[in-house]
């Protein structure tokens, strides 16, 4: 069975700033890069920790984003408050099912889907599961991309901010929620950049050495 | 492996990393949880409340978008409906089912006795209500109750008439609701204190309750004995007694409404608390407290229900309450709501009658037609009477009104009135208390009474006249309204004076003394003689036509009637105090009336004052009271010009021409003198003309003096000479005249006398006209000095 090698099995780290190979000396958690100075450390220094917090972070404040209300269309001195469903809803009710989708998807259906990956990739570090590192990284990849769009919403808000006010005839103000909503996006865009996607090998790799130290178990025993 | 050159000898980390327990990054999901948590509470305890309404009908309700105010502001909104297969609280109608989310806030709202209703736009009579829902839409309203706290809830179709805020709650009974709605004011003195809440059918459905509300600050204004009466609409009573205009305010006129006060007897009564009953009366003056008694009259009367009023020596001390038939429909029973104070003057003593109408001035317009009132005698006696019968014409005299009591006697009363003034040098010192025709029908007593501080004026040789009407006199100064008052004009009045022999020795009048009342001022001061004239009867004399000298009135025809033989008129007229010596025999007297001819107007006045009788005085000659009217003014005739000092001649003119009496007889066109009349000759062939010179022209008069026709006017028209017209003055052209021309010295003559008879040419010879003779004028009598 021929694996690649790895670098840490090796003893070397990879410098993130000059991506230098390290070698690194005995027993220690971290070093200096020698090129460029910069903090080295065999994987990113507490990624699993730090994704989960701003993962579980993000998914706390979906909860304000949900009910506090996000924007108030104030027409002719009356509004209604709305929140980021309540107003999909409307743009539904209203026969807008295409800007009501679009709408959804990026503000309802991508910040949950990015949560949940993060967390499946949480899990699969975690409690090393066995899962197929390939699938756990094309969910990687899919959270990392989708990221940025639920901001599509926020831009929105913002726009319609600055541009529709009129004093008493119509205005739109942005209301807490939408502060929740682009923290819950950038906390999880964090949450992204946080994990190192090459834990997800390190699992992999230490179930097929724990295979193969099975099946020489087993051989040795059968031996 | 290993690069020689590179010795990979990383520099390790100085001090080895300790271990920080847990990061500090989980300060983020911790405050994170913190908001979420937070919000959550807030969301779930303050949160809406879902509840549902009942509606038989969701008219006007939209999803979505029709809220539920309370106090105007939006407490909740519906979300959707559902339709209800007969809803047992609809008596198994169907109903709409409406789900409200409301304010957590809004919770205490929903309990048991809360109502919901539909406010809907409403215009009405009394007003515009929930104008607001045309452009918000409707919107669900409550008002709140009490009880246990209810989420589902069956609206009510009518809005509760409850009003909010603090007050007094009252009951008012009544028979009829009268067109008072919910909402209806209710006034205290026209200031709106309070409305009506609600209405509705007593339990046994024999009235009408009527519930109150007045606001608590004006909750001390109703007492146990308050009295409440309808003031819807308007109350309109008419009458010759006016005309009564009720009506409280334009919004009572239509939206009704019930207006209370308090009597000044019940002001002490203790104040009316939540849930009192009050009697609702119709009208005002039901409410009015007041004494009831019955008037029973004898005949059909004039009175106007709430508005004739009985008084007691003016003043004002009940007032008609109802007027109907009595039980044998042959007379009236008037019911009277007297003023409490006559309580214990309402005796058999008392009684009623009906003043008529009568006309006053003295008290301002409103009073200036008194219409029927019933007016009261109030004396004490021995029991209480609460029915009486009253007399349809007030007693002529009433011997309790303080003051002189006197009885005049007359022909006629003219236009006197009950009530009429007695005047002394046009003050007002007396009235007239009734009028009664004598026993034997031969004339009128009239009872005045003669106010105490003037008694004395009265005397025994006092004249009383009636100064009813007015006197006018008409003439070309002006037209005279002599009237001794307006009011006197209208109701009529009666002035005394002094006698004209007023003697110092007089004594007082008394009570019950008698006088003759004149008609006029004049008949009673005047002591002339009355003398009697024979008329033709055609001159258009009137009664009253005066008789004047001089321009003067010193008399006047007083009555006029036909001779025995039908052949003229015999006019009596009285000749005024001083004016007595006319009547003598050589008096004479024509009648003057105007006279309009080509030679000038005279007495034009007469046309509007009418002819009146000229006298001209004598010279002596024994007293007489027979006259015959001359038809004109006596001509002087020829006798007596030639008495005159001026000239008087004769011409013989074949015709008399235009000339007449007063025609001018000019000298060089300067008028000299006049035509004083003219006569046939003797054998009737020729017309003798006199003519009067005055005396400063006598002298111009010579014995071969030519006189001439002067009348008209001469045209000659030439070819060569032209348009030519001559006349001697353009009165002479009218009114005709004479000329004469005197020859030049050496021919003219000499002086004449008077009577010389000179022929009249028809017209002057062009020789004539040349003369030119001087003359000297005789000076003028007045130049006595030269």
């Amino acid at each position: 069975m021929n694996r690649p090698a790895r670098a840490l099995s090796q003893g070397f780290w990879t410098c993130l700033g000059c991506r230098l190979l390290v070698k690194v000396p005995r027993n220690v958690s971290s070093c200096l890069c020698p090129r460029c100075g910069a903090h080295v450390h065999g994987r990113v220094d507490g990624s699993i920790m730090l994704t989960w917090a701003l993962t579980i972070t993000g998914a706390l404040l979906l909860i304000p984003a949900n009910i506090l209300p996000v924007m108030t269309v104030i027409y002719l001195g009356s509004g209604e408050p709305s929140t980021i469903v309540g107003g999909t809803l409307e743009l539904y009710h209203n026969g807008l099912w295409g800007i009501a989708l679009i709408v959804f998807v990026a503000s309802v259906a991508v910040p949950v889907m990015k949560l949940v990956g993060l967390v499946i990739l949480c899990l699969i570090v975690q409690l090393r599961l066995e899962v197929s590192p390939r699938q756990a990284m094309r969910i990687y990849r899919v959270v990392n991309a989708i990221g940025r769009w639920s901001l599509l919403d926020l831009f929105m808000i913002s726009i319609l901010v600055a541009l529709v006010d009129m004093g008493a005839i119509a205005e739109v103000a942005a209301g807490a929620g939408s502060t929740a909503f682009a923290t819950v996006v950038v906390v999880t865009m964090f949450a992204v950049q946080a994990f190192d996607p090459r834990l997800i090998w390190d699992v992999y790799e230490e179930k097929m050495a724990a295979d193969v130290k099975n099946n020489n178990a087993q051989g040795e025993e059968r031996v | 492996m290993s690069d020689p050159r590179v010795e990979f000898d990383a520099q390790p980390e100085g001090v080895a990393r300790r271990s920080r327990g847990l990061s500090l990054v989980w300060l983020l999901p911790l405050v994170a949880a913190l908001i979420a948590v937070w919000l959550l509470y807030k969301d779930f305890t303050q949160g809406d409340i879902r509840a549902t309404i009942l509606f038989s009908s969701g008219d006007g309700l939209v999803k979505g978008k029709t809220a539920v105010k309370y106090s105007g502001v939006e407490i909740g909104v519906v979300n959707d409906f559902r339709l209800v297969q007969s809803a047992k609280e609809l008596n198994g109608q169907d109903g709409v089912l409406a789900e409200v989310t409301f304010n957590r806030s809004a919770g205490y709202l929903l309990t048991k006795e809360s109502k919901f209703w539909v406010v809907r736009p409403e215009v009405s009579l009394t007003g515009v209500r929930g104008l607001e829902t045309l452009v918000s839409g409707n919107y669900i309203a409550v008002e709140p109750g009490s009880g246990p706290s209810q989420r589902h809830f069956v609206a009510v179709t009518e809005p509760p008439a409850y009003v909010r805020g603090d007050g007094l709650r009252v009951t008012l009974k009544s028979p009829r609701l009268a067109s008072l709605s919910r909402g209806s004011p209710v006034y205290y003195r026209q200031l709106e204190v309070g409305q009506v809440e609600n209405y509705h059918l007593a339990e046994d459905a024999s009235e009408v309750e009527i519930n109150l509300f007045i606001r608590r600050e004006y909750a001390d204004l109703v007492h146990r004995g308050s009295r409440f009466w309808n003031t819807s609409g308007v109350s309109i009573q008419g009458s010759i007694s006016g005309v009564t205009v009720e009506l409280e305010s334009l919004a009572s006129l239509i939206a009704g409404g019930v207006s209370f006060y308090t009597p000044d007897a019940q002001q002490h009564s203790p104040l009316a608390v939540d849930g009192n009953e009050f009697k609702l009366y119709k009208n005002f003056a039901e409410a009015d407290a007041g004494i009831p008694i019955t008037l029973n009259f004898d005949r059909g009367v004039s009175l106007s229900e709430g508005s004739t009023q009985v008084i007691y020596q003016g003043i004002k001390v009940g007032q008609v309450s109802s007027v109907k038939a009595n039980k044998n429909i042959d007379g009236m029973a008037v019911r009277v709501l007297m003023d409490p104070i006559t309580d214990d003057l309402l005796s058999e003593n008392t009684q009623f009658w009906l003043a008529p109408p009568t006309l006053d001035f003295s008290s301002g317009v409103n009073d200036l037609l008194k219409g029927n009132r019933i007016e009261v005698d109030l004396r004490r006696g021995q029991r209480s009477v609460r029915e009486f019968d009253a007399h349809t014409a007030p007693p002529p005299r009433d011997p309790r009104v303080p003051g002189l009591h006197l009885t005049l006697t007359a022909r006629n009363t003219g236009s006197l009135q009950r009530g009429a003034s007695v005047y002394y040098r046009q003050m007002e010192v007396g009235r007239v208390q009734g009028m009664a025709l004598k026993e034997d029908g031969s004339g009128v007593e009239v009872y005045v009474v003669i106010d105490p501080p003037y008694a004395y004026l009265v005397n025994n040789e006092s004249r009383f006249w009636n100064v009813s009407g007015l006197r006018a006199s008409a003439s070309l100064k002006g037209i005279e309204v002599e009237t001794d008052s307006l009011l006197s004009m209208v109701r009529g009045g009666i002035a005394f004076g002094s006698g004209p022999h007023n003697s110092k020795s007089a004594g007082q009048a008394i009570s019950g003394d008698s006088f003759r009342l004149y008609g006029s001022r004049d008949e009673a001061m005047e002591e002339g003689i009355n003398i009697y004239i024979d008329l033709s009867g055609d001159e258009g004399l009137k009664v009253g036509a005066p008789l004047r000298y001089r321009g003067i009135q010193v008399g006047e025809i007083t009555a006029m009637r036909l001779t025995l033989d039908l052949d003229g008129v015999r006019a009596r007229a009285r000749l005024y105090r001083r004016a007595e010596r006319f009547a003598r025999s050589d008096t004479r007297m024509w009648v003057v009336g105007p006279k309009i001819g080509l030679g000038g107007v005279d007495h034009l006045d007469t046309l509007v004052t009418g002819p009146f009788l000229e006298l001209e005085p004598g010279a002596g000659g024994e007293p007489q009271t027979e006259f015959v009217a001359l038809a004109a003014k006596p001509e002087p005739d020829l006798a007596d010009t030639m008495m005159m000092p001026g000239l008087t001649l004769i011409l013989d003119a074949p015709r008399r021409g235009s000339l007449k009496r007063g025609s001018p007889v000019y000298y060089r066109q300067v008028q000299v003198g006049q035509v004083t009349g003219y006569q046939l000759g003797e054998l009737a062939d020729r017309v003798y003309i006199y003519v009067y010179i005055e005396p400063g022209y006598r002298t111009l008069v010579r014995e071969h003096s030519r006189f001439w026709n002067a009348s008209g006017v001469e045209v000659n028209f030439g070819v060569v000479t032209g348009l030519d017209v001559h006349t001697e003055s353009a009165q002479a052209l009218l009114a005709g005249g004479i000329a004469f021309a005197t020859p030049n010295n050496p021919e003219m003559g000499l002086e004449v006398e008077s009577g010389s008879h000179y022929p009249l040419y028809g017209k002057p010879e062009n020789e004539w006209l040349l003369w030119s003779p001087k003359i000297e004028l005789l000076p003028a009598p007045e130049d006595n000095f030269k």
